[in-house]
């Protein structure tokens, strides 16, 4: 590939926190990968690091990295070395370039599903009155980004649970809620851990289309891509395959045992490996 | 984050409908700890107001008096020469806040009667006539008082034996502690054998009548204390009666209300009212009297009767109206000095430099410290009532603090997963977060309860000291609590949130997962 990766990771190790006399269990080993824009999807078992190195590069994680280097390449300016970022630095970056979609919804209770939505944009300044309109905007072009299929049986518009508390809408509701959140001020980057584990299939499509629609700038940015890059971890190895085109970086026991650059994986390949 | 998005999270966090029952909860808790604290120390300061007070209108405690108190001048003497009274005027002026001595006045006090009193000191009988006992106990030993114009005791046979003496015993003089004043008494003689009432073991020369210079009477109580010419129909027999007149008249006759000034049996001035022929003979308390007076003045404010301020005669601060002419005092006369202050933070210092001062015979005065002490109690008594209320305050709002501060414990970790969610979209001041919300709850919870505790005072001082003035509104208390409660909101928020404000995004997911 020409372009730039979007994520530069170089003999990155990582150990849990543990004491002098009992080091902690090494979470990732020499890991040296070129993320680039698009989706990829991380494959792996449970226990293979795939959550640490989300949390790595989201910057989500505060503890310092045993080894290696981590270099984040903007769409403009210089690329930014984690090893360099101090807390302030590092929160700025998540707010203006990564979005987070977890297992979990994480709405917060409190707020309505547009107040939910419109948090990103109030945290970079934008003003009450046009956060909340352009929440409204988000959630009807995610309704037409995922229309109901013929004959399928119709499902409650986003649009119209706007004013809806977290806790009086459905669990894929919020979900897709907390995907359009999560990209509500089109960040850069977002870094989906397992956002489809507790949803059937068809609330697991619906988030897909979100996601498709967001790379593809239908959700009415109104600003060229910058490289939209999606990080898709899912024990749905099949439909991540799927959905990343092959593209999947696959971890095992915290070492790359498949670069995202090689060959494509199919759908139907033995993506895991074995069983431990 | 923004200021406004900030405030907004804020207030919607507090109000959800999943929060606000807690929130109401901690904010009652506190505005409960505000409106004690309001309500319990304003209750300690109306006590200290109202006894202060108390101690300004109180013709028994108001003034100070001093005299000349040697054995031999016991009621007698004339040691307060011409001049005495503005030299210690000057001296308690220097000492006083400016304006608040009215005046320093010499007085005589002569023998009026004698009184029964027993080896405590404490005063069994007093009486006008004297005591018709020498009659029916002659002396084997010197000579019964001849009052007015004598002082000591007179021993009895029980009493010698009671104060260690032999039976033949024939002592000049006797200490006496009154009030643990130690007193020399001169001994007049020895009666032949004990009083009926084995309690009673001497008579003492007690009954004085203070005829104060420009036979001018102070009267705190009623505010009329006048110098200078009195009018002729203002005095009854040489003592001030209260210009009592036209429709007042009716309903209590001058005479009933002829004052005098006296001392009692703790040698202490005293003042009290002389009952009109017909009415229940017996001498009144003070506490009568001041009744009475109160009725008189109700009376009279009902008649439209010229308020005490209004009367003709001058104060003793005023000059004499043109043409009159005060009495110059004479010397060898007076044996006492009585001054008069107008605040009751001024006494002390003013009894202090009093008794500092001395006469022309080389004596110093002595002060009674009656209106003194009681102000010294007052303040020891509020000072104690201040640290227990301090202790009850203090205990609550301790208690209260640590309820808060758990509720809020536990709301940051219910919600510890969102904030992780918060942080991980880039958010930050989430300590500012918690101190804004802990100083809505504690500011208006603070307010809310200092508003309520306020009126609380007034019922508590009634239900304390039943017709005692509420006094004015603790503002500054209630100010002062809301201000506290809003701070310790704050405090407690920010501190309970602090762990979840510290830990990293993924941390903080992974902790409510």
């Amino acid at each position: 590939m020409t372009a730039p990766p979007v994520f530069q990771l170089r003999d990155l190790t990582h150990r849990y926190d543990g004491t002098r006399r009992r080091p902690g269990a090494v979470a990732l080993d020499g890991v040296s990968v070129d993320l680039h824009p698009g989706v990829t999807g991380v494959l792996g078992l449970s226990g293979s690091g795939k959550t640490t190195l989300l949390n790595i590069l989201g910057l989500l994680d505060d503890a310092r990295l045993t080894r290696g280097q981590v270099t984040y390449h903007p769409a403009a300016g210089e690329p930014i070395d984690y090893a360099a970022l101090g807390r302030r630095g590092r929160a700025s970056l998540r707010q203006a370039e990564f979005g987070f979609v977890l297992q979990s919804a994480l709405l917060l209770p409190h707020l309505t599903c547009r107040e939910n939505v419109a948090v990103p944009l109030a945290l970079t300044g934008v003003g009450r009155a046009v956060r909340l309109a352009r929440a409204d905007e988000l959630l009807e072009a995610a309704d037409r980004a995922d229309p109901t299929p013929a004959g399928g049986t119709p499902r409650r518009r986003l649009v119209d649970l706007r004013h809806a508390r977290p806790r009086e809408v459905s669990g894929g509701e919020r979900q897709r809620v907390a995907v359009v959140r999560a990209i509500a001020h089109d960040p850069r980057v977002v870094f989906a851990d397992e956002p489809f584990s507790n949803l059937d299939p068809r609330n697991t499509g619906e988030i897909l289309d979100l996601f498709r629609a967001w790379l593809g700038g239908g959700l009415g940015y109104g600003r060229p891509d910058r490289g939209r890059t999606l990080l898709l971890v899912s024990h749905t190895v099949a439909t991540t395959i799927r959905f990343a085109a092959g593209r999947c970086l696959v971890v095992r026991d915290g070492r790359v045992a498949r670069n995202p650059d090689g060959p494509p994986l199919a759908p139907d390949d033995d993506a895991l490996g074995p069983t431990p | 984050m923004p200021a406004g998005f900030l405030l907004e999270f804020a207030v919607k966090d507090l109000t959800a409908p999943t929060a606000r029952r807690s929130t109401l909860v901690t904010a009652g808790a506190v505005g409960f700890a505000a409106a004690v604290a309001v309500a319990g120390f304003g209750f300690v300061r109306g006590v200290e107001r109202g006894e202060r007070a108390a101690i300004l209108t109180d013709p028994l405690v108001f003034g100070l008096f001093a005299d000349d108190r040697s054995p031999v001048d016991l009621g007698f003497g004339g040691s307060i020469g011409p001049d005495d009274a503005g030299r210690v005027l000057d001296l308690l002026r220097g000492e006083a806040r400016a304006g608040t001595v009215s005046g320093v006045y010499p007085y005589r006090r002569a023998l009026l009667s004698t009184a029964q009193v027993d080896l405590s000191g404490r005063t069994v009988a007093v009486g006008p006539d004297p005591d018709p006992l020498p009659k029916s106990r002659p002396v084997v030993w010197g000579r019964w008082p001849a009052a007015p114009a004598d002082a000591g005791v007179v021993l009895t046979p029980a009493g010698l034996f009671r104060l260690g003496l032999k039976e033949d015993a024939r002592p000049e003089e006797l200490v006496v502690y009154v009030r643990r004043v130690p007193l020399r008494v001169p001994v007049l003689g020895v009666t032949e054998k004990s009083l009926p009432n084995p309690a009673v073991s001497f008579l003492i020369t007690e009954d004085y009548y203070l005829d104060l210079h420009r036979r001018a009477h102070p009267d705190p109580l009623v505010k009329s204390a006048r110098s200078g010419p009195i009018p002729d129909e203002w005095l009854d027999d040489g003592r001030l009666r209260p210009p009592v007149r036209d429709g007042v008249v009716a309903t209590f006759p001058p005479a009933q209300f002829a004052i005098k000034l006296r001392s009692q049996g703790g040698l202490v001035l005293a003042v009290e009212a002389l009952t009109p022929p017909g009415d229940d003979p017996r001498r009144l308390k003070v506490s009568d009297w001041k009744e009475r007076f109160q009725r008189v003045r109700q009376a009279a404010a009902a008649a439209k009767y010229p308020a005490p301020d209004d009367f003709a005669a001058p104060r003793f601060d005023e000059p004499l109206p043109p043409g009159a002419t005060a009495a110059p005092p004479e010397a060898g006369v007076y044996n006492g000095l009585a001054a008069y202050l107008t605040e009751s933070d001024d006494l002390i210092p003013a009894a202090a430099a009093m008794g500092k001062y001395e006469m022309a015979n080389g004596d110093a005065l002595r002060v009674d410290t009656r209106s003194t002490d009681q102000l010294t109690k007052v303040g020891q008594q509020a000072a104690r009532y201040r640290t227990a209320m301090g202790w009850v305050v203090g205990v609550t709002a301790g208690v209260i603090v640590v309820l808060v501060w758990f509720l809020f414990v536990l709301r940051a970790e219910q919600q510890v997963a969102e904030v992780g969610m918060l942080k991980a979209m880039g958010m930050r001041r989430l300590g500012t977060l918690a101190v804004v919300q802990g100083l809505m709850v504690g500011g208006v919870g603070g307010a809310a309860g200092a508003a309520a505790g306020l009126p609380v005072t007034a019922p508590l001082l009634e239900w304390y000291t039943p017709g005692a003035p509420a006094g004015p509104i603790n503002w500054d208390l209630a100010a002062a609590a809301a201000l506290a409660a809003t701070a310790a909101g704050a405090a407690a928020c920010w501190t309970a949130n602090l762990r979840a404000s510290r830990l990293s995004p993924a941390a903080a997911i992974r902790f409510a997962t």
